[in-house]
């Protein structure tokens, strides 16, 4: 079979199995949401990180639905060439770029912090952006069967992780509820919109829907596994889970397992960094369809891209810039209000240009009829 | 033309070679000469059944009544004079006959060909025993024999322009797609090359990809095994001189199946495989695995184990991972020997490697005994998928020189590599990875944990073909 790698070509819209789409969404909900957020977030929220996991959860799926929405409904064969609709392509460009950009960061934040401490930023970046280039290119089919193989491994690690649990949980440390006011629990979780938008890319495919419904158990388990291990992890470390790197690892370091066939974080690690992975290259695959939408060329994404490595490896002297960047109360609230503006937008364009299809034919009918 | 012009045509097309005879014959009805190489053709056919009713006709024979003469059990095709010595070349005998345009092909080729016997790489407790061997019209009808029907078809085809191979292409009609059947025959015939020598050559002109080190064309040295592949909507490739029969499409899981598997009770099949799939993984991952615990993550190990593979390590002036990557080595240069070296040398070769390798570069200090346990894991792995072997063995280097450099964080990176790489690659419209990506769900009843055949009454879906219907459902 002959490859195809030209970088210059015209939009398409590729099929996949709701089974393919259901390992996508586990996989890149869990990611980041479970690594390094749950720290980040206790730092302001304290005993709330649970109840603002729940709004997130709440926000995520709404905005996962919307896109169902759409891409359940024939993706976007018929809007390519509609002003509009490229108007949201651009603007969502930009947003992946970011969420690429930040995402990135987070992990070479990981790897350099946490990892393999004192290592050189541009080892991480120049072995990370392998994969990501190599799926991103690819194309989603091989990205969704990727993920359809990996998907049930690191739902066994992680569930295994959670069942061998061998520590003293205190899930009063949940409570209350409100650690801070309504109004300042509010301002602060705008800031987390970063981890919000990470299904944008299946506005560029098509589901085949199989009799099972992969998709809603995906969402299902996924939003499960996302709350139950933010509770356990506040009920492990209350207060002090602002200090946690990646939740996901500290939780297996407390495995039964560990004393018998070693430290269990290792399983974590595996599950982590293939999240990771395949979270960025999702998010880039993203990109290079909003660029072929745009330009009829990858080449804006590669760009992008290119960037991220510049500016990872040798601009700034830490990630860390990048990552405290994304959660801003500016740069959040922005994410947050694009990550639900845009859905409504394109399903908006899409019922629009619908109903002028409809009438333009109803048009036509009447016209033929008359002559 | 005269019969010496056609005597002097082949000889010249030959170069006179020593092995092209001529048997004229001129007696008052028949003035020809039969022209052969010697040791193609049947002797005993040639002298009893054409030479003596030619001699001994009693009336004019010709190109025209030829067959009414001799016993020859096929038409008697004429061939162009031109066309001639690449007919001889193949083994066939021609008849020329005096003052006309063309000769006459008949056809007693009789190599000398080894007896039909259990193939030395693919050996079954339970399970018919038979194997293909080097002649190709001896491996149609061993297929044949398994498939009595008339929907078998088999294409015949020459490849080679010196080595001029028969090739068969056989498929179910009616069951294998007619596209795949028809761009194999056409990559087939576009192949262009002077020789082939075995069907590897031919492996490698049909395959997807074409840098690619794991094998993307089936094969397989058991009537049994292609019989019950062409069952599936598959085709196979027969090449001459070659034992080992191509099937096409191929998907990776193939190579985890063995026949054995269908034999045999399906829980204990279940859990070949698994074991199979187990011995895969250790092969490729347990270096790497070793070397990233022991210089990157040895924190990660348990207490006790660590201490042991610490004492066990002290000394040893190699880091890990040039210590791994030498005992690799040895091993690989180790199998090479004992593959190629003559069987009575053999258990010398055991000696040499076990005792005075293994054990005194141990005892010297050079080499640790946990590096020679894992290699020798990892060695024992990688026979468990033996027609994986080639790329099992590149991919255990890559993975510890990855792990040596990355440590777990380069060992997950190449295993999300090689995952996108592997199901990106299809065969002939046939996902690689499938029936595991994409999923497909009633294939999965011959996957990891087989099913009973009785469950199976569908043609697999990962392979095209025209026909799900294998048997009629039993709702009793």
């Amino acid at each position: 079979m002959r490859l195809n790698y030209n970088l210059c070509h015209k939009p398409k819209t590729t099929n996949l199995y709701s089974s393919q789409i259901g390992a996508v969404v586990f996989l890149c909900t869990l990611s980041y949401k479970l690594s390094s957020l749950p720290g980040i977030v206790s730092e302001y929220l304290s005993s709330s990180t649970l109840w603002f996991y729940l709004v997130l959860s709440v926000v995520d799926i709404v905005e996962f639905a919307l896109l169902y929405f759409f891409f359940c409904d024939g993706s976007d064969e018929r809007l390519r060439d509609k002003i509009p609709y490229k108007i949201g392509v651009a603007i969502l460009f930009v947003f992946l770029s970011f969420k690429c950009i930040g995402f990135f960061a987070l992990a070479v934040l990981f790897f350099t912090v946490e990892l393999y401490v004192g290592i050189s930023p541009i080892i991480i970046v120049s072995i990370l952006i392998v994969p990501m280039l190599y799926l991103g290119l690819k194309g989603v089919n091989t990205l969704a069967r990727t993920a359809e193989i990996l998907a049930p491994i690191v739902l066994v690690i992680i569930v295994l992780n959670l069942v061998f649990l061998d520590c003293h949980l205190d899930f009063k440390r949940n409570l209350p509820v409100l650690a801070l006011p309504l109004k300042d629990f509010a301002l602060h979780s705008i800031k987390y919109g970063l981890w919000l938008g990470n299904f944008f890319p299946l506005l560029f495919v098509k589901v085949q829907k199989k009799k099972f419904p992969y998709v809603f158990t995906s969402v299902s388990i996924t939003h499960i596994i996302t709350i139950v291990a933010v509770m356990v992890g506040v009920a492990m470390y209350g207060d002090a889970m602002k200090i946690l790197g990646n939740l996901l690892v500290e939780i297996s370091g407390f495995n039964q397992l560990s004393t018998e066939i070693g430290r269990m974080e290792w399983t974590a690690l595996f599950a982590v960094i293939v999240m990771g992975v395949i979270e960025i290259s999702f998010l880039f695959f993203g990109l290079t369809e909003c660029s072929v939408r745009l330009t009829r060329s990858k080449y804006p994404a590669i760009i992008v891209v290119a960037v991220v490595v510049v500016l990872l490896s040798s601009l700034l002297s830490s990630p860390q810039v990048l990552a405290d960047l994304a959660h801003t109360a500016v740069v959040g609230g922005i994410m947050l209000g694009l990550s639900l503006a845009l859905p409504i937008y394109f399903l908006v364009v899409k019922a629009v240009y619908r109903k002028k299809d409809k009438n333009s034919s109803l048009n036509e009918a009447l016209t033929e009829d008359r002559l | 033309m005269t019969i010496v012009e056609f005597k002097n045509q082949i000889s010249s097309a030959f170069h006179n070679s020593d092995d092209l005879f001529f048997r004229e014959i001129n007696t008052d009805y028949v003035q020809c000469v039969l022209s052969y190489l010697d040791g193609g053709s049947d002797k005993i056919v040639l002298e009893q059944d054409i030479i003596s009713p030619l001699i001994t006709a009693r009336s004019a024979v010709s190109g025209d009544n030829l067959s009414d003469v001799i016993f020859y059990g096929e038409e008697i095709k004429p061939v162009p004079t031109d066309d001639c010595p690449a007919r001889i070349a193949e083994g066939d005998v021609i008849v020329f006959f005096d003052g006309e345009g063309e000769g006459h092909l008949i056809s007693i080729r009789k190599f000398d060909k080894r007896a039909i016997a259990e193939p030395p790489t693919s050996n079954v407790l339970k399970g018919p025993r038979e194997g293909f061997i080097e002649e190709i019209k001896t491996n149609v009808t061993l297929i044949r024999r398994r498939l009595k029907t008339p929907s078998l078809t088999v294409k015949n085809l020459s490849v080679g322009k010196y080595s001029s191979t028969p090739v068969s292409v056989l498929y179910i009609d009616g069951i294998a797609v007619n596209h795949v059947v028809e761009e194999i025959i056409g990559r087939l015939n576009a192949i262009d090359i002077d020789g082939i020598i075995d069907s590897s050559y031919v492996a490698s002109f049909i395959q997807g990809r074409r840098y690619c080190f794991f094998n993307q064309v089936g094969s397989s040295e058991k009537p049994d095994v292609v019989a019950s592949k062409l069952l599936e909507g598959r085709v196979a490739i027969i090449v001459d001189g070659s034992p080992l029969v191509l099937t096409l499409p191929f998907v990776l899981f193939e190579d985890l199946q063995d026949g054995y598997d269908y034999y045999s009770n399906d829980w204990s099949s279940s859990l070949a495989r698994f074991f199979r799939v187990m011995g895969s993984l250790l092969t490729v991952i347990l270096p790497g695995a070793y070397v990233a615990l022991q210089s990157h993550h040895y924190h990660l190990m348990p207490l006790k184990f660590l201490i042991t593979l610490m004492s066990a390590t002290n000394g040893i002036p190699f880091p890990p991972a040039i210590e791994m990557f030498f005992v690799l080595m040895l091993f690989e240069i180790l199998n090479q020997a004992s593959i190629r070296m003559p069987r009575l040398m053999g258990i010398s070769l055991s000696i040499v490697g076990a005792i005075v390798l293994g054990d005194t570069a141990v005892k010297a200090g050079l080499i640790s005994s946990p590096a020679v346990l894992v290699t020798a894991l990892s060695a024992i792995g990688i026979f468990c998928v033996p027609d994986q072997v080639g790329a099992l063995s590149i991919l255990r280097f890559i993975f510890l020189c990855c792990s040596a450099v990355m440590g777990l964080f380069g060992i997950v990176i190449l295993i999300v590599l090689l995952t996108a790489y592997l199901v990106s690659l299809s065969s002939y419209g046939a996902p690689y990875l499938a029936p595991y990506a994409p999923r497909i769900n009633p294939d999965l009843k011959d996957g990891l944990i087989k099913s009973s055949t009785v469950n199976m009454s569908e043609r697999p879906y990962s392979i095209p073909n025209q026909n799900r219907k294998r048997m009629s459902k039993d709702d009793d």
